[in-house]
């Protein structure tokens, strides 16, 4: 019975999960309570499934951001060139 | 009428993750993807004063950034670089093992799969620009420089809840932003 108890997880705790679960951030514990808990939840099973949608996505477009020391000298290239 | 206006100070900040994302999908090159964007902003920076603010800033340097792509292919494919054989190999050790060059793509990824993932990334952009700024910097941190979770708390002098939290937010609102502009 605790053991049942411990596997049921609410709404709110099965999204704080699932968000971890993009990152591969979650343990294994959480990621049983989460599979349990979407097997009952409809709204959360469709969460999910958009939520992992939208991680193959970003992988997909393999997507990519300016490295900090990058921008950082292009700060001063540009403050440098409106100071002229 | 314009309704946009010109503030450069800003423009790293803004649009620097985003410019360069578009370039370096079409150049594949870190070196020349900088250069380009650097020199997009100078040449915003020189030509300000003609900005009419009918289009947004952001557009109005992609539209600049798009003109010197094209000068920076039409630079490469002039006289010699025309007649270069580029050989790459995939490593080091490889260099002269023609094999390497002679296997075939991959039965899954075609030129289509290419332009459609090129603009997919340009469309997760357009809506990460709709987050407010925290959300969108934090997102991009998680999501693609794959910073840890310690590590950007530390940044951001935030809690690893809070830090779930914003990321919830921001997952939630692009992933509604992408159903109505991509899916």
């Amino acid at each position: 019975m605790k053991l049942l108890q411990k596997l049921m997880i609410d709404c709110e705790t099965s999204a704080h999960y699932c968000d971890k679960a993009q990152y591969n951030e979650a343990t294994g514990m959480e990621r049983i309570q989460l599979k349990i808990h979407i097997l009952f939840c409809k709204i959360c099973k469709s969460h999910t499934i958009r939520n992992s949608k939208l991680t193959s996505a970003c992988n997909k477009a393999s997507l990519a951001t300016m490295p900090k020391t990058d921008k950082e000298a292009l700060r001063a290239k540009l403050n440098k060139e409106m100071s002229k | 009428m314009s309704n946009h206006i010109i503030d450069p100070t800003k423009w790293v900040d803004r649009y620097s993750d985003y410019l360069y994302n578009f370039t370096i999908v079409r150049v594949n090159d870190h070196e020349v993807a900088q250069d380009l964007i650097s020199e997009t902003f100078l040449a915003g920076l020189k030509s300000a004063k003609n900005f009419k603010g009918e289009a947004s800033e952001r557009t109005w340097l992609i539209s600049i950034l798009k003109r010197k792509i094209i000068d920076h292919y039409r630079k490469t494919n002039s006289n010699k670089g025309k007649a270069e054989v580029r050989m790459q190999y995939s490593s080091e050790d490889s260099e002269g093992d023609w094999l390497e060059e002679r296997v075939k793509d991959p039965f899954d990824k075609t030129a289509e799969d290419t332009i459609e993932n090129t603009e997919l990334g340009d469309a997760i952009y357009n809506c990460l620009d709709l987050l407010p700024s925290k959300q969108s910097t934090i997102f991009k941190m998680k999501t693609i420089d794959n910073f840890d979770t310690e590590a950007i708390c530390n940044e951001f002098n935030i809690t690893p809840s809070n830090l779930w939290v914003i990321i919830h937010r921001a997952r939630t609102s692009l992933a509604t932003c992408l159903e109505k502009n991509w899916l």
